[in-house]
């Protein structure tokens, strides 16, 4: 069996395409991230959360009251899975988990004929919050800065370049796609938190991965075919990798399809982002990546030493 | 061949290496499967008879994090707020400007990480004040005084780490993870904890530090037999009826030997008492000594130890441990002092058991208290050593002042030096006036850390303890008495615990869908790649295989995170063999031979998976670096994931088709 045998597709003659399309996703993802914002997960933001399992359904409209009568106004109440499973989360702190002993009691006094057990407790204090958030950030630049530098030895700083703005790429349509989608599907539940920041770094990872192994056919192939042009010798090498990158993509993927759908709750919003991931980690390895060097090497470096390529032309 | 032999061993070496290590990961399961179908007394009994089984393998187990398993997850930081409160000088303490100023310093630092001592002095001086002012005596300077101020906050951590430690062991809590984070932060991690009420209560509580005199060694040894007795009694005679008489017997014995001692008490008070008036503040310096030679006691526990030797001394071994079971948990050739008993980890825990039944319970007298030491290491492994102390406290630690362990540079020997209050000093005199040759308990928490003999009586309140085998048990020493002076004040700022139930549901969806999602690919593989693909899902297993055994030979922790580490390495595992295979599809293609194909494709696939593996890599230990928990985690299986790949993605399938071919196997990649 063989999936896309000696395909001849012209990426790069159309990048000025797949560039729009970016620009577009990009933009009304960001839009809608600054409109409506992706929730943050306590990890980052601070506050008490509490997953509670009842015995039978529970009504959301009560139980707001009860936490209405108990001094817990505004407290964001939602079900998860079933009806029977309800999520509390407040930015209220207190010392230890006192607020979740509170609202506990609540619930035992209030809604004393549905049995319930606490699944889960979260309090996060905000010095955590506040370092959560720096250390994720600083860990994020610090993997690009790393790759950057590598990429540039093992091949030229343009191709680490493009790496590099790839992967951003791909993280900035990932966070549009999650924003988007949350104002689509707000019951999907997806919000910052460390297991998503987990799935941001997993796809980086996966990205560049794929964006590396073009650049090695690419790599490979200047030294085949001399006498063509940089943009030939691409697209020969990114459709010579093309059935490779399609393959591994796709396996990664069904793996992360199956996650989604059966891996529970924890692996919820991993799995989601990941996919997305996945695709615009591919999307951006195929499309993105090489163009930028292309792009790169035609104007910038030309604009630069032009004289010098005449020269050399000449 | 040759080449391909030395590759055939080393992979069998690392097959067999994983298996070593995860033998006890399948043992724990293999038990925890035994332990479902027993009940009641068997269970018990099975927990008794595998006991160093079990240990073992929960030792070496991989464990599971908080995530998949359910637990407490508790971080706390030092509130060096409070702590500059509590250290502020008696007469200062309530001073508007200082109780103002700390309240503004507690709501300054809540978010920021700024220096709290350097903040509060920044604070002071716009007031027109200095440390001088509340901290400190008249003749130091400020920079001596900050200091010492600075000083305390650094290690009251430490004492802090030192009692949350001691708690939790006592508690029980299995694979306990405590850790000290950028020198002033502690992260506590409790797998399988419920009750999460109790905990915080626990870590909460403030350090207890006591001075506790051992138990006179004949009510000691009267104690032990009279535990025998009971003990024997209740093995080989649990249908005769005597055994309840003899107990009653017992308990009419212990109410004398009780009343002796506290008779003996009341005595030595009013000799106290005496001393008290004759006291001088005086600071001279008089030594405890920790006693390291053998005291020639005749009344030494050892000797009362084995009641019946004076009546048979020809018994056997048997018929002892028949007669004293009690004794015979304890490594009685080990006793270094008298009245120390010392056991196993796995005796410790039979003889807790056993101190906790009802029979035993009885014939223990209310003024005598079993407590242990803190584990000790010898070449021969962990020990621990049990003394017997009289329950009532001497002395709390709320009079030490301070603590310091150094070098004595007269006999070059490690020691402790502690002073106390004035309050403490006359109380202390006292007792080691009257006790002059006994040995004193130092006790934080319940556990022992160090019982000097007392050399002489102490005034002035400055003694100095000696005969530590090294300055690092001076050190534990200075931080026991510190935590006990001053106990850290410790606020909570991050808190999760995860119901048990939670945890297992997540772990089993995601473990049922990790390997459906496995297996999937895997017969991706084979159809798409026939022959190859087989032999690329074999090198998938054993790499899984590999990281596990990698993960429990580092004793690593899987979580949520490290899991998808797991799922992306496993992708860049189907990623390389895929890279190959396409490799020598193409060189097929253009009519070379399998042999040369293989070679060729795995050459030219080779910098690129490299390159790409290296980025992973340099991802993965930045990403453990800057990363906090969850991150480390991720990190972590990522980075074991990629090196287990390189071997066998290059290594181990490459060897298979090369023997294949030498036997003139049909090969094919689809």
């Amino acid at each position: 069996m063989r999936l896309f045998e000696n395909t001849n597709i012209n990426f790069l003659g159309n990048r000025k395409k797949f560039y729009s399309v970016s620009i577009v996703i990009i933009i009304i993802g960001l839009a809608t991230l600054f409109l409506k914002g992706i929730p943050l997960g306590i990890d980052f933001l601070g506050g008490t959360e509490l997953q509670i399992k009842f015995n039978e359904d529970i009504d959301i409209a009560q139980m707001r009251s009860v936490m209405d009568k108990n001094g817990f106004s505004g407290m964001e109440i939602k079900t998860l899975g079933s009806m029977k499973e309800v999520l509390l989360r407040t930015p209220l702190q207190g010392e230890g988990t006192t607020i979740a002993e509170k609202i506990t009691e609540a619930i035992k006094k209030d809604l004393s004929n549905n049995n319930f057990e606490v699944l889960r407790v979260d309090k996060v204090g905000p010095k955590i919050g506040a370092e959560l958030r720096r250390n994720a950030i600083f860990a994020v630049i610090f993997s690009l800065l790393g790759i950057l530098v590598y990429l540039s030895f093992r091949f030229q700083f343009v191709y680490a370049l493009g790496a590099v703005i790839a992967l951003l790429h791909d993280v900035l349509v990932t966070l549009a796609f999650i924003a988007i989608f949350n104002a689509i599907f707000p019951n999907l539940g997806l919000e910052f938190n460390q297991t998503m920041l987990a799935a941001f770094l997993t796809l980086i990872g996966f990205s560049v991965n794929d964006t590396v192994i073009i650049f090695d056919r690419i790599r490979e192939n200047i030294k085949l075919y001399k006498n063509e042009k940089i943009e030939d010798v691409m697209n020969k090498s990114v459709n010579a990798t093309l059935s490779r990158t399609v393959i591994t993509s796709g396996t990664v993927f069904l793996t992360v399809l199956v996650l989604f759908f059966f891996g529970g709750e924890v692996l919820r919003s991993f799995s989601f982002t990941f996919g997305v991931g996945i695709i615009t980690g591919t999307y951006s390895s195929v499309f993105v990546a090489s163009s930028i060097v292309v792009d790169w090497k035609n104007h910038v470096i030309k604009k630069f030493s032009s004289e010098k390529v005449k020269t050399v032309r000449s | 061949m040759k080449k391909n032999l030395s590759r055939i061993i080393l992979t069998l070496v690392f097959i067999a290496l994983s298996g070593y290590f995860l033998y006890p990961t399948l043992s724990d399961y293999m038990i925890g499967k035994d332990l479902k179908n027993l009940t009641g007394k068997d269970s018990l009994d099975y927990v008794t008879n595998n006991a160093e089984k079990i240990r073992n393998a929960i030792d070496k187990r991989i464990k599971l994090g908080l995530d998949l398993k359910g637990g407490m997850y508790v971080v706390m930081d030092v509130d060096v707020v409070k702590l500059l409160e509590d250290l502020a000088n008696p007469r200062t303490k309530n001073d508007e400007v200082l109780v103002k100023t700390l309240s503004e310093l507690n709501d300054q630092t809540q978010n920021s990480d700024e220096s709290v001592l350097q903040l509060f002095i920044a604070k002071l001086k716009s007031q027109g004040k200095t440390l001088l002012n509340y901290y400190g005596d008249s003749r130091q300077d400020e920079t001596t005084v900050e200091k010492e101020l600075q000083d305390k906050i650094d290690k009251a951590i430490e004492g802090a780490v030192r009692t949350i430690r001691n708690r939790i062991d006592q508690y029980g809590v299995a694979e306990p993870q405590i850790q000290t984070v950028g020198g002033k932060r502690i992260i506590v991690e409790l797998p399988g904890v419920s009750n999460t009420e109790e905990v915080r209560k626990l870590l909460k509580q403030t350090a207890i530090l006591q001075f506790q005199l051992l138990a006179d060694p004949e009510i000691g040894g009267k104690v032990i037999k009279d535990i025998n007795r009971v003990l024997a009694a209740k093995q080989g005679n649990l249908d005769s009826t005597d055994f309840l008489d003899t107990n009653k017997n017992k308990i009419g014995d212990l109410k004398d030997s009780s009343n002796i001692s506290s008779t003996k008490t009341d005595s030595r008070k009013s000799a106290g008492d005496k001393d008290k008036n004759k006291q001088s503040p005086k600071k001279d310096t008089t030594k405890v000594k920790k006693d390291t030679t053998k005291l020639k006691d005749t009344n030494s526990l050892k000797d009362t130890l084995s009641p019946e030797q004076d009546t048979s001394a020809e018994q056997s071994y048997e018929e002892f441990v028949k007669k004293n079971p009690f004794t015979a948990l304890f490594d009685l050739g080990a006793i270094q002092q008298a009245g120390e008993l010392i056991a196993t980890p796995i005796n410790k825990e039979k003889i807790d058991r056993l101190l906790k039944t009802p029979e035993v319970l009885a014939v223990i007298p209310g003024n005598i208290q079993f407590a242990w030491s803190q584990e000790q290491k010898a070449k021969e492994g962990t020990y621990y050593i049990m003394y017997i102390l009289k329950k009532e406290a001497e002395l709390t630690g709320k009079v030490i002042e301070n603590a310091r362990a150094d070098i004595d540079p007269t006999s070059n020997r490690p020691r402790v030096t502690m002073s106390m209050n004035s309050e403490g000093a006359n109380e202390w005199a006292r007792i080691t006036g009257a006790n002059i040759n006994k040995r004193c308990a130092i006790v934080l928490d319940g556990v022992v850390y160090s019982a000097p003999v007392i050399n002489g009586k102490i005034t002035g309140g400055n003694s100095e303890i000696t005969g530590m085998p090294n300055i690092q048990e001076a050190k534990l020493m200075e931080i026991v008495l510190r935590a006990g002076s001053l106990p850290a004040p410790l606020k909570v700022i991050e808190e999760r615990s995860i119901g048990p139930s939670l945890g297992e549901d997540s772990i089993r969806a995601g473990i049922n869908s990790s390997i459906a999602a496995l297996i999937l690919v895997a017969l991706f593989m084979i159809i798409y790649y026939r022959l190859g693909g087989s032999i690329s899902v074999l090198a998938l297993m054993i790499n899984v295989f590999f990281v596990f055994g990698i993960m429990a030979s580092f004793k690593a922790t899987l979580t949520v995170p490290g899991i998808a580490g797991l799922i992306l390495s496993i992708g860049m595992a189907v990623d390389t063999n895929v890279l190959i295979y396409e490799r020598i599809r193409e060189e097929l293609v253009s009519g070379k031979p399998m042999k040369t194909a293989i070679e060729i494709g795995y050459k030219k696939a080779f910098s690129a998976i490299i390159d790409s593996h290296l980025t992973s890599v340099i991802t993965g230990i930045i990403l453990y670096q800057f990363g906090s928990g969850p991150i480390q985690g991720f990190a972590l299986t990522l980075l074991f994931g990629i090196f287990s790949n390189l071997f066998t993605a290059i290594v181990i399938t490459h060897f298979i088709f090369d023997i294949m071919l030498e036997k003139g196997m049909k090969l094919n990649f689809g």
